[in-house]
């Protein structure tokens, strides 16, 4: 268990000293000069070294009231006391609290929900309880650590106790005694969803007695998946309900700005918070590093993989453990290629470089985690695979390739390096994309800030109609029932409408009438947690006899699978042969080509509604947004030249979400001593950087946020670039507007928070573009040089700071002083809460 | 700024069409097409065609008068109860109720023993238990909301019939709306009571797990953990399962749907007949509506279903009682060859194998018959009959046209006979070297070819019949 504290044995002292020296090396190596106290050089290759000062353990003895089996189990294991936020989580469950914590990395946070689920077990042998995570393999992990427990407590005289886990994997005939028999129920929001809620009398037993609900890695559900997690919950409980029980909820996450604010979105109960963490930390330095510029007019570094391949060398050379996290599959098997080439020469050191990610066989990835443990695996690449809680233990370096995207994620990676005691490092290798030029020349931003906000949107329209369809399934509605706290008459009456369910009952009889689902399908085989709609399209390989090869979400398929389109899976390229649209087919064959396209389309966007709190130059609300896939380019691997291009005619979506949105009032425009077509570049440049900061702001992908420009409010919004390559306006008018826009139908709740953030969002927006080496613009700051003129630059700059100057105009009433992150924060959090409104 | 739509109308668009099936308005009868157009009927909510005016008694009494039943009312709420009675001279196609009653009845044994040949998991009867006694005996079977299972798939009629005297009688259980499910339960468990054993048409994993579902929605205990049950879809399958020409072991299951065997063994063929997938949507409708009589074909489809079940149930025992000389064709002959095998009668099996291979040569069909002839032989292996054995694999081998993948079987087999046994080994290459001739997937090509190089270096370095240590390995 990763609670206990590290023996002291009479050899680990010199082992410490000679991984410690082994470090210190390396890093003097990497960042000469003084380093241990050093300012932050945003123009270096090194940008920043800082040091985390060591933390000490803060112990808390057993509580009480702690079952002795359990008890003797933990001290057979050397545990003599508990952490103090152990102790804390295990008092506050007892008082019927819901609870979420927040520790770092390692710190024991697994024992904060065990404690008291096991002991009340031990102490209600009915008792039941349901663990929800993220992924099947976080599953995998906590069922064998928790089969080490229960072995314990079992030796130590308790009761049986079943752990299971219930999943895709589970095997048909294992499945009915695990119903019966697993007092804890190990499963994902999908199995929940498709696999037990819809099949709840099976699991008659569990729901009478169900008295914890589980969710580990919390921070995971945001977004779509998040806003679905938290329907899943409102049916679990509407279900433990109607069987008579009432869970309560233990949450853990990762550090995010509103740990307590999103556990009690999802679940819709208060939480309390536990923050402060007892586990012990060793001395950390965490290391900026940006790739050296190799070409200033285009803006280009040296390959922030390269960079990578270098950094690990120092550490890997000096015999130290390292993990590398890649950004995507791809980058994290040419790492590895790239570090066992390297160490080919040192006797057994390559096969001691492993590669991890998704798509490997659960018995090598054993393997490779156990590798971890023991130390006989030296080096790993890895995806984000193990960036989540599956136990690798304590590695003496971390380093990142490419920033991970979030703050929060950042300090996940980081805390894979350096368990307890013992120094460590972790090294964040900037590429080229714009966050991650921003970041690593804004040291502070990334230290000094609290992470990001995670946001959902339960009350999204389409995955509302889906839950209260899924629900209805489940267990007839009454007629005063809510859904969560949601008034769902309004949309079983639409269902109704669609004889999709029918109201029993006599509409003017004492009793409530009931809803009653009237449909012969299966509501939620229709509904996938990770997306809106469950609309797809198929990939289908006609190379090999028709055989399915993928599929991709309804929105995005015609920008990854229009005719000549370039598919890529694991690294083998399939062109698109046809698309056939209705029937959500995308038939594809295997080509050779050295290049991959990337669609050009075209996007309207109309303003419906704007919402309160708007101002002349921000304003959120609702949006019409209708977009059509027109072309496409070719673009070279490696180089990323443009050799080709296409012309396409798909059907267009549409699609109602929400958007923020930007207009640069006519004077300010017409103050500006440039031309118009200049004009133009500096607001397209602008919306692009704009976009980019968006995304860091939000913690989102960047496929999530849609761009759009626009005039001021007699013509309504006109086109935009989506997915990178565009399709701009010759003319944007006399009052541009920006529309940075929810990718998602129905949106997830983007764009208030980002109305809250506005002023903090122009400010980074200023800040990324003023402090790119480039001389006229290029990817990372304004866009790619030929999509903006020469100027873009300059006259995005010189926008922005009229419209900093111009802010105390701004209906908003409140001035905001730069760099205020707490004020900011503050705003963003309570437009967060304001976003709640369901419609 | 363009008009944002209400939320009704955003709802709409997000809901969407979903083109629920509609009851086609001929199915409705006269009196109901009079009364309003049958696509307006699926809105409840305009005035129209709004819930009859009676309250929930009346509207139920109104059904079951229509449906020729009556209204059982009691706590839990209503439940429309019908009964009919099939006479033993009414005729259910070709046969009279009164003989297939006297063909269960003689066969009362035979159902005794299917069921002991696919028992159920569940079910610890004693085996010194009488068995039930067949006028116990209850057909059941389920009309639902749906096909899906889960618990939004509720089984709104619940068909049973028993035999009484020479007759059958048929009692059905119909929810009047779905409130009523809960009542509807209880009425069949205190019916039900009576009743000692069950039979269905795959029951095993469709009505039976959906019934003890609705009980447990319900929270109501399921009453019947322990009652024997024979789902005679597995004897049917054994028996009637057709195989299709081209891949000779390939089966197809359509072959031995209940409809299939009905119009095959009994000569039925429904007049007017409603669709399955037809019979959630009328029950939707009628609990929209109230108006029974779409439910009156669906009611019927169901009393077809269950004297359909017993009838099949009956031949299927019936086969097992008088043996081989009863089968009709060559397939009844082999598939109750393999029930004799499940029940452990080995002697009556290869009995049925091997008049099954006789009939077939008779008909000429040597899927058929290179199929009864490998079954005799693997049993009589089993009995250690090792040169009987061989010679049904012989027998195999010298029909024309069996599969290939059953000639590959038997020439391995002989081939082993012929090494280890008769250690003939010159008969044995043969055997080999005529597989090799044919195509054959790479394990077994492997396989033969490593006994190859055995037999060879067998032939080159001893004189026949001398054993070789080290190489006579393989086990026999």
């Amino acid at each position: 268990m990763s609670a206990t504290p590290p023996p002291s044995l009479p050899g680990s002292i010199s082992l410490v000293e000679r991984k410690d020296k082994a470090l210190r090396g390396a890093l003097e190596h990497l960042a000469p000069g003084p380093w241990l106290e050093r300012a932050d050089t945003p123009d270096g290759v090194i940008t920043a070294v800082r040091r985390l000062a060591p933390v000490e353990a803060k112990f808390e003895p057993f509580p009480d009231a702690l079952d002795p089996r359990l008890r003797a189990a933990l001290t057979s294991r050397g545990l003599t006391e508990l952490y103090c936020h152990q102790a804390e989580a295990y008092q506050r469950v007892a008082a019927g609290e819901h609870i979420v914590v927040t520790t770092p990395t390692a710190s024991g946070k697994t024992l904060c929900y065990n404690l008291p689920v096991l002991d009340r077990i031990l102490k209600d042998p009915a008792a039941r309880a349901i663990y929800l995570f993220p992924t099947k393999a976080l599953a995998q992990d906590q069922m064998a650590e928790l089969h080490e427990l229960t072995a314990l407590i079992t030796a130590a005289g308790g009761d049986d106790i079943g752990v299971h886990t219930y999943d895709g994997d589970t095997p048909a005939d294992a499945r009915k005694t695990i119903r019966a028999r697993a007092h804890i129920a190990l499963t994902n929001p999908d199995m929940l969803h498709a696999g037990v809620l819809p099949h709840h009398p099976r699991w008659a037993k569990l729901f009478e007695n169900l008295k914890y609900v589980v969710i580990d890695e919390l921070h995971a559900y945001r977004g779509v998946f998040g806003s679905h997690l938290c329907n899943v919950l409102r049916r679990l409980q509407r279900i433990a309900r109607h069987y008579g029980s009432d869970p309560q909820f233990i949450c853990s996450s990762a550090t995010i700005a509103n740990p307590r604010q999103l556990a009690e979105r999802l679940a819709e109960r208060p939480f309390s918070h536990i923050a402060e963490s007892g586990a012990p930390r060793g001395e950390k330095f965490i290391v900026f590093v940006n790739p050296p510029v190799v070409n200033r007019e285009l803006g280009i570094r040296r390959s922030y993989l390269a960079e990578a391949r270098r950094v690990a060398g120092e550490f890997l050379r000096r015999n130290l453990q390292v993990i590398v996290f890649a950004q995507s599959r791809l980058a994290t098997e040419i790492l590895t290629t790239y570090l066992k080439d390297d160490f080919e020469k040192v006797p057994g050191m390559a096969d001691q470089i492993r590669g991890y990610r998704g798509g490997y066989l659960p018995l090598r990835r054993r393997e490779i985690e156990k590798g971890l443990r023991e130390g006989s695996v030296k080096g790993v690449v890895s995806t984000n695979a193990l960036e989540l809680g599956i136990d690798i233990g304590a590695l003496d370096v971390s380093i990142m390739a490419g920033y991970p995207g979030t703050i929060a994620a950042t300090w996940q990676r980081a805390g894979r390096a350096g368990r307890r005691t013992a120094r460590s490092a972790a090294v964040m290798v900037a590429s080229s994309a714009p966050v991650d030029q921003f970041i690593v020349k804004h040291p502070s931003y990334f230290f000094d800030a609290s992470p990001e906000h995670a946001l959902v949107n339960p009350d999204n329209l389409h995955i509302l109609v889906d839950h209260v369809k899924c629900a209805a399934f489940e267990l007839p509605f009454t007629s005063t029932d809510t859904f969560g706290t949601v008034d769902v008459q309004e949309v079983l009456m639409i269902l109704r409408e669609n004889g999709l369910v029918h109201r029993s009952g006599e509409p003017d009889g004492d009793e409530p009438g009931q809803w009653h689902w009237t449909s012969e399908s299966y509501p939620a085989d229709a509904v996938s947690l990770r997306s809106i709609t469950s609309d797809n399209f198929v990939v289908v390989d006609i190379g090999a006899g028709a055989r399915v090869i993928g599929e991709t979400d309804y929105t995005s398929g015609p920008t990854t699978l229009h005719p000549k389109a370039i598919y890529i899976v694991e690294g083998r390229l399939y062109q698109v042969e046809s698309l056939d649209y209705d029937n959500r087919k995308a038939f594809v064959r295997d080509v050779d080509c050295d290049y991959y396209t990337t669609a050009i389309s075209y996007s309207k966007v109309t303003v419906l509604d704007t919402a309160e709190g708007a101002g002349a130059v921000a304003a959120h609300g609702d949006v019409h947004v209708s977009s059509r896939v027109v072309g496409f380019k070719k673009i070279k691997f490696y180089t990323n030249e443009n050799v080709g291009s296409g012309e396409l005619d798909l059907p267009e979506q549409q699609m109602h979400t929400t958007s923020y949105w930007l207009t640069v009032p006519r004077q300010t425009m017409q103050a500006l001593p440039y031309s118009k077509d200049d004009k133009r570049d500096g607001i397209v440049g602008m919306g692009f950087a704009m976009k980019n900061v968006a995304t860091l702001l939000l913690m989102c992908d960047g496929r999530d946020v849609g761009l759009a420009f626009g005039q001021g409010d007699e013509a309504d919004g006109e086109t935009t670039p989506v997915g990178g390559r565009t399709a701009i306006p010759e003319s944007l008018g006399d009052e541009p507007r920006i529309f940075l826009y929810d990718a998602f139908p129905g949106g997830i709740g983007f764009s208030a928070p980002l109305l809250g953030m506005h002023a903090e969002l122009l400010e980074r927006t200023g800040e990324l573009i003023a402090g790119c080496e480039c001389d006229h613009g290029c990817p990372t700051c304004v866009g790619p040089i030929g999509e903006t003129g020469p100027r873009a630059k300059t006259v995005a700059l010189a926008i922005l700071q009229a419209l900093a100057a111009g802010r105390i105009a701004d209906s908003d009433g409140s001035e905001m002083p730069p760099y205020d992150r707490a004020a900011v924060a503050a705003r963003s959090a309570e437009a967060a809460a304001k976003a709640d409104v369901p419609f | 700024m363009a008009m944002k739509p209400s939320l009704a109308d955003r709802l709409r668009a997000v809901v969407g069409p979903t083109g629920v099936p509609r009851v086609h308005p001929e199915a409705l009868g006269p009196a109901a097409v009079a009364a309003g157009s049958p696509a307006s009927a699926l809105d409840d909510s305009t005035g129209a065609t709004a819930p009859l005016p009676d309250g929930r008694v009346r509207r139920a009494e109104r059904a079951a008068s229509v449906l020729g039943g009556v209204v059982d009312t009691r706590r839990e709420g209503l439940c429309i109860v019908v009964d009919r009675r099939y006479d033993a001279d009414m005729r259910h196609g070709r046969h009279r109720i009164g003989d297939i009653v006297a063909m269960l009845r003689e066969a009362e044994e035979g159902l005794g023993a299917l069921r002991r040949a696919w028992p159920a998991a569940r079910v610890a009867t004693p085996a010194a238990a009488a068995p039930p006694a067949l006028d116990g005996l209850c057909a059941l079977d389920l009309e639902t909301t749906g096909l899906a299972g889960g618990a939004g798939t509720q089984a709104f009629l619940v068909g049973c019939a028993r035999l009484d005297g020479d007759a059958i009688v048929v009692r059905q259980f119909l929810a009047p709306g779905f409130e009523f499910e809960r009542a509807q339960l209880a009425t069949l468990a205190d019916w039900m009571r009576d009743r000692t054993h069950l039979v269905t048409f795959n029951g095993r994993t469709f009505d039976l797990p959906l019934l003890e579902m609705r009980f447990s929605f319900n929270r109501l205990t399921w009453p019947w953990p322990h009652l024997p049950h024979l789902d005679a879809l597995h004897p049917a399958r054994r028996f009637w399962r057709e195989r299709s020409a081209v891949a000779g072991l390939e089966t197809d299951d359509s072959s031995c749907s209940l409809g299939v065997l009905e119009k095959r063994l009994c000569g039925l063929h429904r007049v007017g007949d409603v669709p399955g997938f037809e019979i959630p949507a009328r029950f939707f409708q009628f609990a929209r509506d109230g108006r029974a009589e779409p439910l009156e074909a669906v009611l019927e489809h169901n009393r077809l279903d269950l004297i359909s079940t017993l009838f099949v149930s009956a031949r299927a025992s019936m086969l097992v009682v008088r043996g081989p000389a009863a089968a009709e064709r060559g397939h009844e002959c082999l598939g109750l060859g393999r029930v004799y095998e499940r029940l452990d009668e080995p002697a009556g099996a290869e009995t049925c194998f091997a008049r099954a291979a006789a009939t077939a040569a008779g008909v000429g069909d040597p899927a058929l018959r290179a199929e009864a002839l490998r079954r005799l032989a693997l049993s009589q292996r089993r009995a250690g009959r090792v040169e009987a054995a061989a010679a049904s694999w012989e027998a195999l081998l010298a029909t024309r046209g069996v599969p290939a993948q059953l000639r590959r079987e038997a020439r391995e087999a002989l081939a082993i006979y012929q090494e280890h046994r008769a250690r003939d080994f010159g008969a044995a290459r043969t055997l080999v070297l005529e597989a090799l001739a044919e195509p054959l997937a790479a394990r077994h090509r492997t396989m033969a070819e490593r006994r190859l190089a055995r037999l060879d270096r067998k032939l080159v370095g001893r004189a026949p019949g001398a054993r070789i240590p080290g190489l006579d390995e393989e086990s026999f």
